[in-house]
């Protein structure tokens, strides 16, 4: 049989699965976002204690870290992630990191993995990211993180 | 259809879409960038060409693969009305600033964009000066692939671009649709039917990574991000259909244009199976002409005249007039400004059905196989005659797109055609031939005129 012979016969195939009418197909994908990469050991180890540490040894951290309620709204905002994106933290506390602060991040990949971690009770997602910090795009390594003891969210990110 | 002038409409619509905004999020392989970020990356070239004293309709260059650099580059030299020449397949050779005339170039000289696309000026890089004119109303210099001779290098104004993406908005990327990208941006078909609409009204961008070279790399993309959208070139989704999962791929899209040659054969059966629908157009009309419906596929059918008028000229050609009609051409250093007005000559011959279009082949003698492949007729019709003494004169035509025949006169009867000569001057093309057809009579195959007739013959 022929590609072309082969090609036809599936084609058949899948319409007698899904219709009479030829464009009755099934239905389109729904998105999914599965993590970009691999943890990163730095972030990794973060993570197994970031919530024991105090707002001293948080501030004290070259990783910007976030911390905010299962909507978004910010709890926790340290110098870091201050300094990165020119904002104090009396600012922003209390403000929806994704609609009020870090609008940029309200899409699928960023704002859908959150939800879904949260929802799931499953939130630990690494990816690569542009942030503009200090008026100029830059590449971040975000971690969205939920430590299941506490039932605290936290968002890590890294300047690459 | 916005009601401001074009000169603004890059500002306002990009302004719009991107300023402060979490989509489209675009994921190129060696960034993620959301539309706000980009939008900074933007505003950095605007800030280079200020500084470097760039007016409207200064050249410049874009010579670089798809990335983000490459993007906001092009973004912000619509924004400054710059007259951005794409010229990748020029990458590398050390005069394509002389060849455009052209201030600077991403990817020439020492200017670079780093990953999240802002710029990159090495200490080597210096500022041309131009030789000639300003060309304010060119937009872009893009390069045609050369269907109907040697490439040319076609300039389209803003009205030409906006005509386009306005009249195929509605049918093309859609708001919430995930665009997996696998069209080259240095064509028109990837520029302005598949990336700009995209970048107006999609809410992500995904380039996958082999740029549609790799099938299953395409297919591996679309299912990690649940792509919705996608165009390709016929070929494209034939070598997809191919593969196991590849079908099921194709129709579960909910939607894309396949364009740039003509589908025949077994992919008909595949795109008649989907949403995608058939797009057919060409670099000098920006490059929108016409679209079908979704899933609407037969053998040839280009679809309907979309914000363009048509009509069929001597010999069956394709006419077009409106306003996707290039303004000019850019040669010998300059741009030629053509009539705006004009009926342009597709050069390709087709049937019309109640508007519904048909394509049967190029008017002059070079046409393309399904697979995109140009076959050079004029060429072997030659060789054929030159190096067959037999041969008086030769044909060679497609009646499928596929397969190839052959029609040989020889100078004398009894005379049997020579099969390794045959083979020799078609190289890899021989395997197509399917039918060699001998004749005596030269005028058999061609018109009162004297030209081949490759049509007449065909429908015979």
């Amino acid at each position: 049989m022929t590609t072309a012979e082969l090609l036809r016969k599936r084609i058949a195939d899948r319409r007698a699965q899904t219709d009479a009418p030829s464009l009755n197909l099934p239905p389109v994908l729904s998105p999914v976002m599965p993590p970009v990469l691999p943890p990163s050991n730095h972030l990794s180890d973060l993570c197994s204690s970031i919530a024991s540490l105090s707002p001293d040894q948080l501030d004290a951290l070259d990783v910007g870290v976030i911390q905010c309620t299962d909507s978004g709204k910010i709890l926790f905002y340290n110098k870091a992630q201050a300094e990165f994106a020119k904002r104090s933290p009396e600012d922003v506390q209390g403000q929806n990191f994704f609609t009020e602060v870090a609008i940029c991040c309200s899409n699928p990949l960023f704002y859908g993995a959150f939800k879904r971690g949260i929802s799931t009770e499953d939130l630990d997602i690494e990816f690569n990211y542009a942030f503009t910090f200090r008026v100029k795009p830059t590449l971040v390594r975000v971690r969205l993180y939920r430590d299941a003891s506490t039932r605290t969210n936290w968002i890590l990110i890294k300047p690459l | 259809m916005s009601v401001l002038s074009v000169d603004t409409r890059w500002r306002s619509d990009l302004y719009q879409r991107l300023r402060g905004q979490a989509d489209p999020l675009f994921v190129l392989p060696d960034c993620t960038i959301p539309a706000a970020s980009l939008w900074v990356s933007v505003r950095l070239w605007v800030d280079l060409f200020r500084r470097s004293g760039l007016q409207p309709g200064d050249r410049v260059v874009l010579a670089t693969e798809p990335s983000v650099g490459s993007l906001a580059f092009l973004l912000a030299g619509l924004w400054e009305q710059l007259t951005i020449a794409i010229a990748l397949p020029y990458r590398g050779v050390p005069d394509v600033l002389e060849a455009f005339d052209a201030r600077l170039g991403l990817g020439c000289g020492g200017l670079d964009a780093d990953a999240p696309g802002c710029p990159v000026v090495s200490q080597q890089w210096a500022l041309r000066k131009a030789i000639g004119p300003c060309t304010p109303e060119a937009r872009l210099i893009t390069r045609t692939s050369g269907t109907g001779g040697s490439p040319t290098w076609v300039v389209l104004s803003d009205d030409n671009i906006w005509s386009v993406i306005d009249s195929h908005r509605e049918h093309v990327a859609q708001q919430g649709d995930i665009v997996l990208s696998i069209l080259p941006w240095h064509h028109s078909f990837g520029l302005i039917i598949d990336l700009l609409p995209a970048l107006f009204n999609a809410g992500m961008i995904i380039r996958e990574a082999s740029g549609g070279r790799d099938p299953r790399s395409i297919i591996a993309c679309a299912n990690h991000w649940g792509a919705t959208y996608c165009s390709m070139v016929p070929l494209q989704a034939q070598r997809i259909a191919e593969l196991p999962e590849g079908l099921d791929f194709i129709r579960s899209l909910r939607g894309g244009v396949v364009g740039g040659a003509p589908a025949v054969g077994s992919t008909v059966d595949v795109l008649s199976s989907s949403r995608l629908r058939v797009g057919y157009g060409q670099t000098e009309a920006s490059p929108g002409i016409c679209l079908g419906r979704p899933g609407e596929w037969t053998a040839g059918f280009i679809g309907r005249p979309v914000g363009c008028t048509v009509r069929i000229g001597d010999e069956g050609r394709l006419l077009v007039q409106g306003p996707n009609v290039c303004m000019g051409v850019w040669a010998n250093e300059r741009v030629w400004r053509l009539n705006q007005n004009r009926w342009l000559d597709t050069g390709d011959v087709v049937e019309s059905h109640r508007g519904a279009l048909t394509y049967i082949g190029r008017a002059d003698n070079n046409f393309k196989l399904g697979n995109g492949r140009m076959v050079d007729a004029i060429g072997i019709e030659r060789d054929l005659r030159s190096e067959i003494p037999a041969v008086e004169d030769a044909m060679i035509y497609s009646p499928d797109g596929e397969t190839l025949h052959l029609c040989l006169v020889f100078k004398s009867a009894g005379v049997e055609p020579d099969i390794h000569a045959i083979r020799r001057v078609l190289g890899s093309l021989a395997d197509r031939v399917t039918h060699v057809t001998a004749r005596l009579d030269s005028s058999s195959i061609r018109t009162s005129k004297g030209s081949l007739d490759r049509l007449g013959l065909a429908a015979a």
